[in-house]
């Protein structure tokens, strides 16, 4: 037997397996439970959007929600207590210090003439020294005007004071200070917030996962505390719920798909050898589909490995069709082996990470049941060939003329089904994740509460240093400044708010020159004697050439600026500029230049890539289709042009189903039908090769089985992807029996 | 151990009637819909070690806020209302804190305006109250919270039929007091004053 006489490639093969299970263990298995992994690489800037994403996916806020406010505080207290030593934040925030305040008042004094607002910077460049004078003394006489005038001699233009109110007020939506924490009264309920950034430790997937303890924690604070509940937000919550989902569906998946396919293997073949053959190929298949991914990519999505499940079904065709053909089936199997591969690989291509993974772990993990099958099965000393037809009686089957008349008129409706139905191209990346009741609430509540109107647009900007960068997100604020006035918006997050660039800051400084004319008469009408002036025009004087920077700013708001600036990345620095309460994102869209202004509407574009990745994923369809018959003619010659049409019509007939079904052709049912393509031909193949009948049935419905529980995941992309190829792969087998048996 | 019990039964009576109290001042109070009359301010500036000292008119609305027309040395006004402070120079705004912007400028402007008016409820919240009685009700009002301490440690308040008086010590060894005279009490507001008060 030629396969006996392989020892050195099945020792090769061996050592392979080995070598990959050691190579993966020494890397460790790592789930990866980021809920962004479910986000395509859709742009140039990936890396930066990379970096956007890490800043926010790890950041929570946390409510404490009661009807009144000291319940709400002491709820509150009670949570931060329970972690603010814990392993599940790296930073925890409840309390805002009222050190925080003194030190924002002294940061601001210390580079007044630096910061100077730009309606005061506006007056004193176009020469109204005496309207800023007349303001500030204004507000010293006023009554409760609350401005700080224990620096009076030093400012006695009042400069810090109006930063104060400016900075003081940023970005803080419905939230005010209340009593050292941040509260908002909403609804007739107060909420008191608490500010989180979760571990790296907390995301991984494990049974002490972070985000579980804080749920678990939450329900005993709920009982001990009557009267306060708990509203968490933000993306490590999305994260777990899906992953934890993820999981929960993995589990029964491959529960049912490997009980389904066990009892129908022990049914068949009426034995257990098969079975347990069966079922420890598929095991190793799965743990070298796994392998492979830890090696390539350090880690799995949890996701993958849903949509990794039906690996089952497929595997196990090999097995199957070598229990009942033995070595004469194995060029079939070659040939649909590499069908198969071809079609994972094509999805191998697709910038979308978590399809990458999906498609390596199918790869390998069939490559390794195709050489368990090759190089394994032959060295078995099975008891006996399995045969079906004999252990089976055979279905009756209709005559050749209806079978002709069926196959015909099936491939018809393939054919003119994508008429009727119309194919649309359409990706919804909302629809992708679906969140839960109770996350939904939190969501719509913290949204509510927080009321930052922040949209998921935002501007990226680019510069070759940290000034040019800091000059182009001058330009670009003061654009979004006049759409303000516009009402395009209601404002923005930028970190030329805290910072303004060089060049600002000297301009700054130049205009506050021309107080020195005015700082006599101001700090005498301000009661101070004549020697103040010489010493304002002092400070004045010494503060020439100083620069604020990055690291100047007040530790309080190193948060909210890590978040905005996004430092040196590849070759160029970037930021990130949110607009605020966004009314017409057209216009603010129209800011962006494209080449150091970006605007990113992360879901529309997101959606326009997928769309055109769809479209892209169709034309490998095609070009595999082509490739794959000149294999199919290259072996089969003229017998392969019979069943030409076939693979055309499945990918029709699946194309009218899903645009019928689910509105429009997504990248998943695309990837779904990239796979018909592959494993449809397996059908027609075994036909080729006059090896249809039981065992190619058999193969059928175990692969089946493992789409069809797919397709009941909760994972709108896994049920999508599921149900194409469940029904492709269907309308697959009926036409291949018909042009077979015809 | 008998003492601190009979001390804290002591302090909680008074408690009781400084609640009380508190309410009878306001009702007091509000009992004018409208207060006119003329103010001074003198603000003692610690630095400077001198004070400034500015005059005018006022209005008062006890459910809509207070109007101050400061007419020497600098003329400007500042009108306070439930969610905002706005001041004016030569018909120009200068200084806003609108609560619709930001919701610290609104809890802000609520506070200031509750010292002014029958809102009890929100000066118990942000503030320990002590009443002390005599020719005139005295209101002592702490802040509670620490931001609110970094404006202000003490508002005080004299009160006979009205307001007569209220000082504020501010961080910094700098206070502020308030005196109001030649009070007279209208129906109610004209309709500029109205206008005002509801911008």
């Amino acid at each position: 037997m030629k396969n006996r006489g392989w020892p050195n490639n099945r020792t090769f093969f061996l050592l392979l397996l080995v070598a990959v299970f050691a190579a993966a263990l020494c890397r460790g298995v790592q789930i990866d439970t980021s809920f962004f992994s479910l986000f395509p690489e859709y742009s140039d800037l990936s890396d930066v959007e990379k970096k956007i994403s890490h800043n926010t996916s790890s950041s929570v806020y946390i409510f404490a929600e009661s009807s009144d406010f000291e319940s709400a505080e002491k709820g509150a207290e009670a949570f931060y207590d329970a972690f603010k030593d814990s392993d599940v934040f790296r930073s925890l925030t409840l309390y805002q210090d009222s050190a925080s305040f003194e030190e924002l008042k002294n940061f601001l004094f210390e580079h007044r003439y630096q910061l100077i607002d730009e309606e005061t910077l506006s007056l004193l460049e176009s020469g109204k020294a005496d309207s800023v004078a007349k303001s500030a003394l204004a507000q010293v006489y006023s009554p409760f005007s609350f401005a700080d005038l224990s620096r009076l001699d030093k400012d006695p233009f009042i400069l810090t004071e109006k930063n104060i109110k400016k900075y003081a007020s940023r970005n803080t939506g419905n939230m005010f200070m209340k009593e050292g924490c941040l509260a908002a009264e909403s609804d007739g309920k107060w909420y008191v917030m608490i500010r989180g950034a979760v571990t790296e430790k907390a995301l991984s997937f494990s049974k002490k996962n972070g985000i579980g303890n804080v749920y678990d924690r939450i329900k005993v604070l709920e009982q001990e505390w009557p009267g306060v509940s708990y509203i968490c937000s933000g993306v490590p919550f999305h994260s777990y719920e899906s992953s934890s989902k993820a999981m929960k569906e993995i589990s029964w998946i491959t529960g049912i798909s490997l009980a389904l396919v066990a009892a129908i293997l022990l049914f068949a073949f009426r034995s257990l050898f098969p079975m347990f053959i069966s079922l420890a190929n598929i095991a190793v298949s799965l743990l070298f589909g796994l392998s492979v991914v830890m090696i390539f990519y350090g880690q799995i999505n949890a996701l993958a490995l849903v949509f990794g499940t039906t690996l089952i079904g497929v595997s196990i065709d090999y097995s199957i069709h070598y229990f009942v053909n033995r070595e004469h089936i194995f060029r079939s199997l070659t040939v649909n082996c590499i069908s198969t591969e071809v079609s994972w690989s094509l999805l191998m291509l697709a910038p979308f990470p978590l399809l990458r993974q999906i498609a390596l772990f199918s790869a390998a993990g069939l490559l390794c049941s195709y050489l368990i099958v090759r190089l394994l099965y032959p060295a078995l000393s099975l008891p006996r060939r399995f045969d079906l037809h004999q252990n089976d009686r055979r279905l009756p089957v209709p005559g050749g003329h209806l079978v002709r008349t069926a196959g015909i008129l099936i491939l018809a409706i393939c054919f003119v089904a994508p008429a009727v139905s119309g194919i649309r191209i359409k990706n919804n990346i909302r629809g992708m994740y679906t969140m839960s009741g109770q996350l939904l609430e939190w969501e719509k509540k913290a949204s509510a509460v927080l009321s930052l109107g922040s949209s998921g647009e935002y501007f990226i900007v680019s510069g070759r240093g940290p000034q040019e960068l800091l000059a182009r997100e001058e330009q670009l604020t003061a654009a979004l400044e006049e759409e303000k006035k516009d009402g395009a918006l209601g404002g923005y997050a930028a970190i030329t708010s805290y910072i303004p660039s060089m060049a600002r800051q000297a301009r700054s400084y130049k205009a506050a020159e021309l107080l020195l004319q005015r700082s006599q008469a101001q700090l005498k009408a301000l009661g101070f004697g004549s020697a103040a002036a010489g010493q304002f025009e002092q400070d004045y004087r010494n503060n020439a050439g100083r620069i604020v920077t990055l690291k100047d700013v007040p530790s309080f708001m190193k948060e909210n600026i890590d978040t905005l600036y996004l430092g040196k990345i590849g070759d160029a620095y970037y930021s990130v500029v949110f607009p605020l309460l966004v009314k017409d994102s057209g216009a603010l869209k129209n800011l962006a230049d494209g080449e150091h202004v970006f605007f990113m509407s992360k879901i529309k574009d997101i959606e326009k890539e997928l769309d055109h990745l769809t479209k892209i994923a169709l034309c490998f369809i095609l070009a595999s289709y082509l490739l794959v018959f000149s294999i199919l003619f290259a072996v089969y010659r003229k017998k392969a042009l019979k069943t030409a049409l076939v693979p055309v019509a499945v990918i029709l007939g699946s194309l009218a189903f899903v645009s019928a079904a689910g509105g429009g052709v997504d990248l998943f049912a695309c990837s779904g039908i990239v796979l018909i393509f592959g494993l449809g031909l397996d059908y027609l193949v075994y036909g080729l090769e006059k090896k249809t009948g039981k065992a190619t049935l058999l193969s059928f419905i175990t692969t089946e089985i493992s789409f069809g529980a797919l397709a009941l995941s909760s994972f709108v992309p896994a049920h999508v992807f599921g149900l194409t190829v469940c029904v492709g792969l269907a309308l697959a087998y009926i036409l291949s029996c018909l042009i077979n048996r015809s | 151990m008998k003492k601190i019990f009979i001390a804290l039964i002591f302090l909680f009576s008074f408690s009781c009637l400084w609640a009380d109290q508190l309410e009878d001042v306001y009702k007091r109070i509000s009992a004018h819909p409208v207060t006119k009359g003329e103010f001074t301010q003198e603000q003692y500036i610690k630095v400077a070690n001198r004070s400034l000292i500015s005059r005018g008119n006022f209005v008062m609305a006890a459910d809509k806020g207070v109007i101050f027309e400061i007419a020497e040395p600098f003329p400007s006004s500042m009108v306070v209302t439930e969610d905002k402070l706005v001041q004016t120079l030569s018909g120009n705004v200068v200084a806003v804190m609108d609560g619709k912007e930001n919701a610290m400028f609104k809890n802000i402007a609520k506070i200031i305006h509750s010292v002014f008016s029958n809102d009890v409820q929100v000066l118990r919240d942000n503030f320990q109250v002590s009443v002390t009685g005599g020719p005139k009700d005295v209101v002592e009002l702490v802040p509670k919270d620490p931001l609110l301490s970094m404006m202000f440690l003490k508002i005080t308040l004299a009160v006979g039929d009205s307001i007569d008086s209220v000082s504020v010590i501010e961080t910094g060894g700098n206070w502020v007091n308030y005196n109001f005279n030649n009070k007279f009490f209208p129906e109610k507001l004209t309709s500029d004053e109205e206008q005002r008060l509801a911008q």
